[in-house]
């Protein structure tokens, strides 16, 4: 297939998210449609919007690299994307959130907290996070989606960039929530199609069933390269020692960080908002579980079954054949399968990277308009939209610039990051507003501040990856992290901030609750 | 089991396919079951 067919493939499929996002454009009225559909959105349309922003192109590309570079491990990650992503958020969160989001008549995720602790200040305080937080994360997800245009159409980085942003800032920004919606469903459909026809087609590829290529994955053991087994690497259908770098890094940052972060998603909860009942939330189990066991254990299954094929063809492991992990996938992809399965899957990066990319910017955008500068408006009209369209171009323009900063590999890594520090600051507040009744303003704002610092304390002094990168330790101390010894190094700075930022809110509640009774006594 | 040796990679297949299972049977069971919201 040459580059004049996968762009006509690419343009056809421009021209219908395009479409989509008019007809959002066409049945947004007022800020609430903008920001929540009228909360009155079809459960499915909710449903697999909910699963096409969690899954990026960080998900397939990214994580995908890490499985066939680390293993089936990271299958746990799949697990805890079905338990903790879909099962207890749609249940256990999802049901409380949409009926005091509903009370509260709340439009956003900081306005839900806000209104909640009757404190203006969690508000700007949570907006701030994302809209300073999030750009990171947006970053990572651009450069996931820009990576592979770049490979399969051998254009420039840059140009591949560019054209990708201003796609999806077309859309958000004239199609507000119900455009995002529209094209997420289209995009969910188009990933789920490709990841189901990927895992089928790979064994194929592979002439093996399941339990055949499992043992030879398992045989091909004695072939882990000699660096990764000095992290703990024991094979590909093994988990790495326990306690060895790999083991922290594959535990706490890769499935901790996601599987626990992402219950306090900004841009997930959210969508538990947009739906009228109870009822369509059960709905949505089974849709977010389903589509999630599909696309993400399909790509996990296949990445460490990657390994199989390289061997088989180059006589080297996945990460000896291409040493940047987020580039294995893509390389599969181009070698093992059919031509013209490259351009469904170039449709499905291409999904995966809009879908999370346009809930990202439309959350920002919100943050931005709707919860810390709500009186900027180009008219006196109180449903004006126009403070989160500014928003929205604001964040996408932050988010653009931290995009060419970024460093190879980074990608699996950097979605991990921005859900680890988003638990650690948000989930406790957020699980008190549903589940505590005495928790109280003081003990949510103690529980944020110390969440958030205590994650980037961790990030910038103790927890090698990103200390040793940033470097201001090394500035301030001449050395690359404050705490020299392992494993406290290698922990990740979820296992620090989150307990504390418990810790933070339960004292705090506790505290101020008493101060109160004894100015009452 | 399947090939796989190490019960830590076996398990989190088989408590992915359990997560799916419950899944479909909440989702199904409650496809039409007007809710207490508490």
């Amino acid at each position: 297939m040459n580059t004049l067919q996968l762009g006509i493939i690419v343009i056809v499929y421009m021209f219908i998210v395009a479409w989509l996002g008019y007809l959002g454009y066409r049945r947004t009225k007022n800020a609430n449609d903008y920001l929540l559909a009228g909360r009155k959105v079809n459960p499915v349309i909710m449903a697999l919007s909910y699963g096409a922003t969690f899954i990026s192109a960080s998900a397939i590309v990214g994580f995908g690299g890490v499985a066939a570079t680390f293993g089936m491990g990271i299958q746990w990650l799949c697990l805890l994307n079905m338990f903790t992503g879909v099962v207890i958020a749609f249940i256990f969160f999802g049901k409380r959130t949409r009926k005091l989001g509903s009370a509260y008549n709340a439009r956003t995720f900081p306005q839900f907290l806000g209104l909640h602790y009757r404190s203006r200040t969690i508000q700007i305080l949570v907006a701030a996070v994302i809209f300073m937080g999030m750009p990171l994360y947006a970053a990572v997800v651009m450069k996931g989606g820009a990576v592979f245009i770049e490979q399969m159409f051998h254009v420039d980085l840059h140009l591949a960039l560019l054209v990708f942003t201003l796609i999806v800032a077309a859309y958000v920004i004239t199609g507000g929530i119900k455009g995002v919606l529209y094209t997420d469903a289209l995009q969910a459909v188009i990933m789920f199609a490709c990841m189901l026809f990927l895992l089928f087609g790979f064994y194929r590829v592979l002439g093996m069933n399941f339990t055949d290529a499992n043992r030879a994955l398992t045989d091909l053991a004695p072939q882990v390269p000699e660096r990764l087994q000095a992290l703990g690497h024991q094979g590909w259908t093994r988990m790495p020692v326990a306690g060895s770098p790999q083991w922290y890094t594959l535990v706490t940052s890769l499935i901790m960080g996601v599987g626990i972060g992402c219950l306090a998603q900004p841009q997930l909860v959210v969508r538990f908002m947009m739906v009228d009942s109870a009822k369509q939330l059960n709905r949505g189990v089974l849709i977010g579980c389903v589509f999630l066991i599909v696309t993400v254990g399909a790509i996990y299954h296949v990445g460490a079954l990657s390994n199989l094929f390289f061997w088989k063809t180059q006589g080297v492991v996945a990460s000896e054949a291409v040493r940047d992990m987020d580039k294995i996938i893509p390389l599969l992809i181009d070698q093992a399968m059919p031509q013209w399965f490259s351009a469904f899957f170039m449709l499905c990066i291409l999904s995966a990277s809009m879908s999370t990319l346009s809930a990202q910017f439309h959350t920002m955008g919100a943050a931005f308009g709707s919860d810390v500068f709500p009186k900027l408006r180009s008219s006196q009209n109180a449903h004006s939209t126009f403070s989160v369209r500014v928003g929205v171009l604001i964040s996408i323009l932050l988010s653009y610039i931290i995009c060419y900063t970024l460093s190879a590999g980074i990608i699996a890594r950097g979605t991990a990051l921005f859900m680890g520090v988003c638990a650690a600051t948000f989930l406790p507040a957020y699980f008190c507003s549903l589940y505590w009744k005495r928790a109280t303003r003081q003990g949510a704002l103690a529980s944020l501040w110390v969440g958030l610092g205590v994650s980037m304390f961790v990030m910038l002094f103790i927890h090698r990856a990103e200390a040793g990168s940033v470097g201001l330790c090394r500035l301030l101390t001449g050395r690359d992290v404050l705490l020299d010894v392992y494993p406290w190094y290698a922990v990740d700075p979820i296992l620090y901030a989150l307990p504390m930022s418990v810790l933070a809110i339960v004292l705090g509640s506790l505290l101020t609750k008493r101060k109160r009774e004894n100015a009452a006594g | 089991m399947f090939g796989m040796e190490d019960p830590g990679i076996w398990m989190a297949y088989l408590l992915a396919f359990a997560c799916l299972i419950f899944a479909l049977w909440y989702g199904l069971s409650r496809w039409n079951r007007e809710e207490t919201d508490d």
